[in-house]
């Protein structure tokens, strides 16, 4: 039996790993996008993770919600049954990417977009179906927009719904790449002001000791905020670090407000693996 | 602390230009000046051009940004009627040798032909030289030019960043609005945007 599935199993990898190589001459399917879900069944009035794996082909990268200086952003839009209702997708940290001379946003390799869905209304025991629609960009020396239509099929049972271990842990890893929201999770905090042609962030520990970091990066939510290909500078200060950043050209001048991610080379706390943070201040014009 | 502040920002911008990291052009101030040669092997002086309106698009006919602006027949439209109402328009490619979309002059002639190209003339920039003085990011990425040389706008052809066909006529055109306020002696209610597109394969 077991040298049954060893053979099907290995059959199915070379499957896979042959179909990956395919895939690499049609552009088109560059990117895959597979659904992964940690429960087998939905309990009434329990909310679950739905997942959306995305695979990108060696050199293909796909945007984040802030592209950079080119690209499109990845959209995901969901069509649930009735009773149900999807939070907001949750986007792990993004990572720079150089076409060209230019600075774009996005992902590489793998990563994974998690949404929660709430069961309201408690429904009979039936078969479900969640749909999400997922757009892309996705670039290498070219670009090829995509999409795809992923489903998941998930029973309404009213007892615990069993869930997958390996998926479960799959699904923590990923959240592990979410940024902290702001104010919770660490003591960390940022302040924004604006310093000529530069917008500034104060990123202080409340703590007389705090770790080193090697490197800060800043992700703008907004896509007219900063020149993305300039160089943030990591000074330090008293109590923690400062990082100065470009403007944009198309800086508004009533900007009240920054928002974005910023990641360090490492956690932001001991008690707390991730390294983003999320940052939502109001920005003010230094005296 | 402002002496070392400045050496900062002197060392910034040397290492920007041995990255070649693209200038960016001013809305408001003169338009840098160029020479080049179209595909038919004319020359353009933008400083000859002062009297008229100028755009420059910035287009690579394999990104599909401009492709949805062109299948759609929605590029050439604006290039026949501006250039009809005497305003020339110089679509450049900056692609460089190897890269997506890069032409030879026979290339880009058919290209034209095939797509009912309307503008004035095609540019070939495989240098970069042009899109790295006006910092073409992305194509499609426009600029306008009034008669006086100065730039009056910079940025995406319209508001909203898509590949979609469907989203072009429920557009506000960055490049129509510009021109009709400027043509008609108005300033313009947006002079510079994020511009949308694929890099430019410089």
């Amino acid at each position: 039996m077991i040298k049954k599935i060893l053979f099907i199993g290995l059959a199915f990898v070379f499957f896979t790993e042959a179909r990956a190589v395919w895939a690499k001459e049609l552009d088109a399917a560059a990117i895959q996008a597979v659904p992964v879900s940690e429960i087998k069944s939905i309990q009434p009035g329990r909310p679950f993770w739905l997942g959306l794996k995305m695979k990108m082909a060696e050199g293909w990268h796909i945007y984040w919600i802030n592209p950079g200086d080119a690209g499109l952003a990845t959209h995901i839009d969901w069509q649930l049954p009735r009773g149900f209702i999807a939070g907001p997708t949750h986007w792990p940290f993004p990572q720079k990417f150089n076409e060209g001379g230019l600075t774009t946003y996005g992902y590489a390799g793998k990563e994974v977009f998690l949404t929660q869905i709430t069961p309201f209304l408690i429904a009979q025991e039936q078969d479900v179906t969640f749909r999400a629609r997922v757009n892309w960009l996705a670039c290498r020396e070219i670009c090829v927009p995509g999409e795809a239509d992923v489903s998941f099929t998930l029973p309404i049972k009213d007892e615990w719904p069993h869930i997958d271990k390996k998926k479960k842990k799959f699904f923590l890893r990923t959240m592990k790449r979410w940024p902290i929201p702001q104010g919770l999770g660490t003591a960390w905090q940022v302040a924004a002001y604006e310093q000529d042609a530069f917008l500034v962030l104060d990123v202080v520990s409340p703590h007389e000791k705090f770790s080193s970091f090697g490197q800060l990066i800043f992700f703008p939510e907004r896509n007219d905020l900063l020149d993305h290909g300039g160089e943030q500078k990591i000074k330090k200060i008293k109590n923690g670090y400062q990082l100065w950043l470009s403007k944009s050209t198309l800086f508004k001048e009533n900007t009240k407000s920054i928002k974005g991610v910023l990641v360090c080379d490492k956690s932001w706390d001991k008690k707390n693996p991730r390294r983003a943070l999320e940052v939502d201040v109001p920005l003010s014009r230094k005296e | 602390m402002k002496c070392v502040l400045n050496i900062c920002f002197a060392t910034i911008v040397i290492l920007s230009f041995s990255l070649s990291v693209l200038a960016a052009v001013t809305v408001g101030a003169p338009a840098p000046d160029f020479s080049v040669e179209d595909t038919n092997g004319q020359a353009h002086t933008l400083s000859n051009y002062k009297g008229k309106f100028v755009v420059l698009e910035w287009f690579n006919h394999d990104c599909p940004f401009v492709r949805k602006h062109y299948n759609s027949g929605n590029m050439q439209n604006l290039q026949k009627k501006y250039t009809q109402a005497g305003v020339i328009w110089l679509s450049i490619n900056s692609s460089a040798p190897g890269k997506q979309g890069q032409y030879s002059p026979a290339e880009a002639n058919r290209l034209t032909q095939e797509k009912g190209v309307a503008s004035t003339a095609v540019i070939l920039d495989p240098e970069g030289t042009i899109g790295q003085m006006y910092g073409a990011q992305t194509t499609p990425h426009l600029f306008i030019i009034d008669p006086n040389g100065t730039l009056i706008y910079q940025g995406a052809i319209d508001n909203i960043a898509s590949t979609d066909v469907v989203d072009i006529p429920k557009a506000t055109n960055y490049v129509e609005a510009a021109l009709s306020a400027a043509m008609g002696g108005k300033s313009l209610e947006v002079s510079s945007t994020k511009s949308y597109g694929c890099s430019v394969k410089y």
